[in-house]
């Protein structure tokens, strides 16, 4: 039985980490809010992966210092593998992402403009490395995928788009609605389901999960790899921990992680 | 006994997080960029994702093998992790033919050849490992999940043509079963990351600093 996964994005930008809604940001806390209000090693214990996305607009060098400044004090008590990513369009900002302890990186615009970059990561770090996040909105019942953060349209998704998915150096394959996104009602696994009948990488859905049972509906589409929700909400206190375990009862097929016996007091 | 655990950054892989574990466990490691210094090390960490090939060109430029070698046989304990697991056999058929370190007398191969339909790869995520209940594995489940991120294996033949009892095996099934953790005397190898499995892989970590006491 193949384990499928449950994984949560924090969205970072300027210093603090947000809520988002159709890709307009609220501002939650800084990371010292994290720490106290949020238990954050006990919620790391009930996810397969972390995902802490820099969701600033072009960030340049000083935005991306802070966001690692962040991430080097959040993941000195978590072991769970981690993806870094958002604004990466150079060998550089993706180096910087690895030397920063993530084990993937996100991408999404040099997927569509810089193939090289993806060719060139895959050869030093493996393709698995490149987690291709795919946002996308419906638009005149097509889908159609978008890029710089949800402001540009980029291409229609259909079997070509699939099929250049499938050929390029990467890995896991995000699909987020940005309609969905923070919405809380429900992931878009219909319309997944119909756009990545090829896919032929590791299916991943983002966008709308709010209850345990959007979660573990999606889990139960059998192409589906796993769920990433970026819903603080669902993160603190024990609101992971209980999703996982209702999908555990539900027969999902997910890895047991052993909770208790060291303590992680972040 | 004081430990020194060495960890080895080829550049073939994120160090980072093993360094985080073994600190959350309560030591200082060092990290090493070759095996200069290694006579002063307890334990030696090869940690690892990457392209088989290219560390294999690295080990030959550092002359890595003959150095682990003798680091084993005089009392160093060796744990290869995922890529560093790997590296402990003959060869391996990533990009090419390559030699590694051959602590193990086999080779790793791609996924898809042992099993010619069509896995999503890689392997990514936790499976079950089944373990041999070795020392190491001390208060672990069996079986219990890990943490794996992979496209190339150790595949299952080896069991038919190894003949040495001492080595011991741990298995996980991924369309497929693999080899996903080998011992023998004071060499380990884990295809899978300890150090992104949560509690079970830090008891795993404590386990192999802890091996001696």
């Amino acid at each position: 039985m193949i384990n499928k996964r449950i994984i949560y994005s924090l969205l970072y930008s300027n210093g603090f980490f947000h809520l988002s809604r159709n890709f307009r940001l609220q501002k939650v806390g800084d990371i010292n809010w994290i720490k106290s209000n949020y238990g954050f090693g006990e919620a790391c214990n009930s996810i397969d992966e972390l995902i802490i996305t820099l969701v600033t607009y072009n960030p340049d060098k000083t935005e991306y210092k802070e966001y690692f400044n962040n991430i080097k004090v959040l993941k000195k008590n978590f072991f769970v593998p981690l993806t870094l990513g958002g604004g990466i369009r150079d060998f550089d900002n993706a180096k910087m992402c690895f030397d920063n302890g993530a084990d993937k990186i996100l991408i999404n615009t040099a997927f569509y403009n810089n193939n090289k970059l993806l060719n060139k990561i895959a050869d030093k770090f493996g393709a698995q490395a490149n987690t291709l996040m795919i946002d996308y909105k419906e638009i005149n019942k097509r889908f159609v995928s978008f890029t710089e953060c949800g402001k540009t349209s980029a291409e229609v998704i259909n079997i070509d788009f699939i099929e250049k998915i499938n050929k390029s150096d990467v890995g896991d394959v995000i699909f987020n609605s940005i309609d969905r996104d923070g919405n809380a009602a429900g992931l878009d696994i219909e319309a997944v389901k119909k756009f990545t009948k090829n896919l032929k990488k590791p299916l991943l859905i983002m966008g709308g999960a709010g209850k345990p049972e959007h979660i573990i509906n999606c889990l139960n589409f059998k192409k589906v790899s796993g769920v990433v929700t970026a819903n603080l909400f669902n993160f603190l206190g024990d609101g992971l921990n209980k999703i996982r375990n209702e999908a555990i009862t539900n027969g999902i097929p997910l890895a047991k992680f052993d909770t208790n016996l060291i303590n992680l007091n972040v | 006994m004081k430990k020194k655990i060495y960890i080895l950054d080829c550049g073939f892989g994120n160090i980072e997080s093993v360094f985080n574990a073994i600190s959350y466990l309560g030591h200082k490691p060092t990290v090493i960029l070759d095996l200069n210094k290694i006579k002063f090390a307890s334990h030696l960490i090869l940690p690892g994702v990457g392209n088989f090939f290219k560390a294999a060109e690295k080990i030959k430029l550092l002359n890595i093998k003959a150095k682990i070698k003798d680091f084993v046989s005089n009392g160093g304990l060796v744990l290869g992790i995922c890529l560093g697991m790997q590296l402990l056999f003959k060869y391996g058929e990533e990009s090419g033919k390559s030699e590694g370190l051959d602590f193990f007398n086999y080779k790793c191969t791609s996924f898809n050849k042992v099993k010619k339909f069509n896995l999503p790869l890689p392997h990514i995520g936790f499976s079950k490992v089944t373990h041999p209940n070795t020392k190491i594995w001390k208060g672990i489940e069996n079986p219990s999940d890990f943490y794996f991120v992979h496209s190339y294996i150790i595949g299952i033949d080896m069991l038919k043509k190894n003949n040495n009892p001492n080595i011991k095996f741990g298995l996980t099934e991924y369309f497929t079963k693999f080899i996903s953790y080998i011992e023998h005397d004071r060499v380990f190898g884990a295809q899978f990351h300890p150090e992104k499995s949560q509690n079970n892989g830090l008891k795993f970590l404590n386990n192999f600093i802890n091996y001696n006491d």
